[in-house]
C-alpha cells in the first residue's frame, strides 16, 4: 500500500510548471476557476506552444484600438482595448507564451512597431509577421522608434512600394514585397540598394520590376550571396528573355543536361513544362556556394516574368 | 562507462533494500551521481548501498518502468516548446500507468511516482506521468477538473465572477 498524499499541489514546482506547458490555452482557462492555488500557477507558468496565430489589430478611434488574437482554437476579443488592462490580464493568462508564426494584420489602422513589442511582450515567436497594405502603415512602421534588429521579424508587404521607403527598415528575418506586377521604373531599386537590402535581410523577395540588373551585376549578385557567412536567400522576378540571354551567354540552353559544368556553373537539373503535372520549365544550378533555381523560363516562347532564386548553402 | 553487470543496492524511506543492474540506474540521474561521489574503482563490485528516498512499493514501480525502458537513448534528448506534446506516449506506458487499480489508487500512485522519479531525477518517466497526469485534465470541464485533482473551491462567489469575465476575453 502507498503512503502517499493526495495533493497535487504538493508535487514539485518544476513538474507543476512543465505540466502546464501540455494543457490547451482553454483548460488553462477552466483551470484558472478551480482554486486559487491554480489560478496563481496559470498566471505563473508558460502556456503550451501555439504553432500559427495571428492579431488584427484595428482603431476604433485615435486613442481606442480593438483587437483579436486568434490562438489555436480560441479568440482573444476585446473592443475597449485599453494597455493596461490587456497587460493584466494577459498577465493572469500565462507567464509567457511561444508561436512558430504570429502574423499581426493592422487591418488599415495605423500600428507602430513599439506599440505591437508592448503588445506582444511575454509572447515568444520564432517568427512574427507583419501584412502591410498601404503606405500609412508601412510609414507609421518606420517612424517607431525601435531601435536594434528585428531577427526574428518577418513582413509581407502588399501594395507598390517606392524604393527610397525600403532601406528604412532594420534587418530581419524575411522582407516580401509583392505589389503590383507591373513594370514602373519609379520601383526599379538600384542595384547598391538591392546589395545592401541583401545583407540586410536574410530572406529578400521582389516581385516583378524592382529588379532589373545587368549582367555584371547578376554575377555580383551571386558571388555576393555565395560568400555571405549566414544564411541568405535573395528571389526576384524578371523578363524571361533577359534570363535567358544570360544563360545562353554562358553557353547554358535546353539542350544543357543534369550534371553538366559550363564554366563555374553545374547543372542540378533541367525540366520542360509538363501541363500533366502542372509544373513549369526551370533549370536548378550551383555556381561555388549558391544554389539558383530558376522557374517559369521560356527558353524559345517567353513567360514575362521569370523568377529567380538565389540561396548559399549555410 | 557504464558496466551491464555491475549491480547497485538501493534502501528505500521504509527500510526495504533492492539490487538492481547499472543498466537500470544509469537513467536515474541521482543514483548516478550517489555512485560517481563514491568514488568507487570500476572494478569496486559490489558497490556501497545508496540510500533512496522513495518508498519499497513505488521504487518497484520505478524499477518495472526503468526495466522497459533499460534501453532509451541517454541522455534524454530535450525537447524544445514545439516538440512538446502529450499524445505520444508509448503504449507500454498507457497500460503501465492504467493497471494501477482503482480511480483513487491510480491519482494516489501517480503522485507517488512523479515524486520519485522528480527525487530520483529520472527525466524519461517524469515526462511520462506529466503527459499523462496533462491528457487527464484536458478537455474536462472545471468540476471534473477539480474532481480529477481533488480540489476545493476555495474562491467567492464575487472572485469566481471575476475571472468568468476575464476568461471572457477568450472565446470559443
Amino acid at each position: 500500500i502507498l503512503n502517499f498524499s493526495m495533493d497535487i499541489l504538493s508535487l514539485p514546482t518544476v513538474f507543476l510548471h512543465e505540466l502546464m506547458k501540455h494543457v490547451d490555452i482553454i483548460d488553462r482557462l477552466r483551470l484558472r476557476l478551480t482554486c486559487r492555488a491554480f489560478e496563481q500557477l496559470v498566471a505563473e507558468s508558460n502556456a503550451r506552444y501555439i504553432e500559427k496565430a495571428s492579431i488584427r489589430f484595428t482603431e476604433v478611434s485615435q486613442s481606442l484600438k480593438a483587437f483579436e488574437i486568434n490562438i489555436g482554437n480560441v479568440w482573444v476579443i476585446t473592443h475597449e482595448y485599453a494597455e493596461e488592462e490587456w497587460e493584466r490580464i494577459r498577465n493572469r493568462f500565462f507567464h509567457k507564451i511561444s508561436f512558430g508564426d504570429l502574423v499581426v494584420n493592422s487591418d488599415g489602422s495605423e500600428l507602430a512597431l513599439d506599440f505591437i513589442q508592448r503588445f506582444t511582450h511575454n509572447f515568444e515567436t520564432k517568427q512574427l509577421r507583419f501584412d502591410i497594405n498601404n503606405e500609412q502603415e508601412l510609414d507609421k512602421i518606420q517612424r517607431s522608434e525601435t531601435g536594434g534588429t528585428l531577427s526574428n521579424y518577418c513582413m509581407h508587404i502588399w501594395y507598390t512600394v517606392l524604393p527610397d521607403q525600403l532601406l528604412v527598415f532594420p534587418p530581419m528575418n524575411v522582407l516580401n514585397i509583392n505589389g503590383k506586377q507591373t513594370y514602373s521604373l519609379q520601383k526599379q531599386i538600384p542595384i547598391d540598394m538591392f546589395y545592401k537590402m541583401i545583407s540586410f535581410h536574410k530572406y529578400l523577395s521582389l516581385d516583378y520590376g524592382y529588379v532589373v540588373v545587368t549582367l555584371e551585376e547578376r554575377n555580383n549578385t551571386i558571388e555576393l550571396i555565395s560568400e555571405y557567412s549566414d544564411v541568405r536567400t535573395v528571389k526576384f522576378t524578371m523578363d524571361n528573355a533577359i534570363i535567358v540571354s544570360y544563360l545562353r551567354s554562358f553557353g547554358i540552353s535546353e539542350t544543357s543536361e543534369e550534371g553538366d559544368r559550363i564554366g563555374k556553373f553545374e547543372i542540378n537539373g533541367i525540366y520542360p513544362e509538363d501541363i500533366e503535372i502542372m509544373r513549369d520549365s526551370r533549370i536548378y544550378l550551383r555556381f561555388k556556394n549558391c544554389d539558383i533555381s530558376i522557374c517559369c523560363i521560356g527558353w524559345t516562347h517567353f513567360y514575362s516574368g521569370t523568377t529567380v532564386e538565389m540561396s548559399n548553402l549555410k | 562507462r557504464i558496466y551491464p553487470l555491475m549491480r547497485v543496492t538501493l534502501t528505500t524511506s521504509d527500510g526495504a533494500s533492492v539490487t538492481v543492474s547499472r543498466q537500470l540506474t544509469k537513467h536515474s540521474g541521482f543514483i548516478e551521481k550517489a555512485i560517481t561521489d563514491m568514488a568507487v574503482d570500476d572494478n569496486a563490485v559490489p558497490l556501497s548501498a545508496v540510500a533512496v528516498d522513495v518508498d519499497d512499493a513505488t521504487l518497484k514501480l520505478v524499477i518495472e518502468w526503468l526495466t522497459e525502458h533499460r534501453d532509451d537513448a541517454l541522455p534524454y534528448p530535450e525537447k524544445t516548446d514545439e516538440e512538446r506534446r502529450a499524445d505520444d506516449i508509448p503504449a507500454w506506458d498507457q497500460a503501465f500507468v492504467q493497471k494501477w487499480d482503482t480511480k483513487e489508487d491510480q491519482q494516489q500512485t501517480l503522485y507517488a511516482v512523479i515524486t520519485a522519479a522528480d527525487k530520483l531525477d529520472i527525466k524519461g518517466l517524469l515526462d511520462m506521468t506529466c503527459k499523462t497526469l496533462a491528457n487527464k485534465i484536458n478537455g474536462k470541464t472545471v468540476e471534473e477538473m477539480r474532481e480529477i485533482l481533488q480540489l476545493e473551491c476555495d474562491f467567492t462567489e464575487e472572485e469566481l465572477a471575476e475571472i468568468r469575465k476575464e476568461n471572457a476575453w477568450c472565446e470559443n
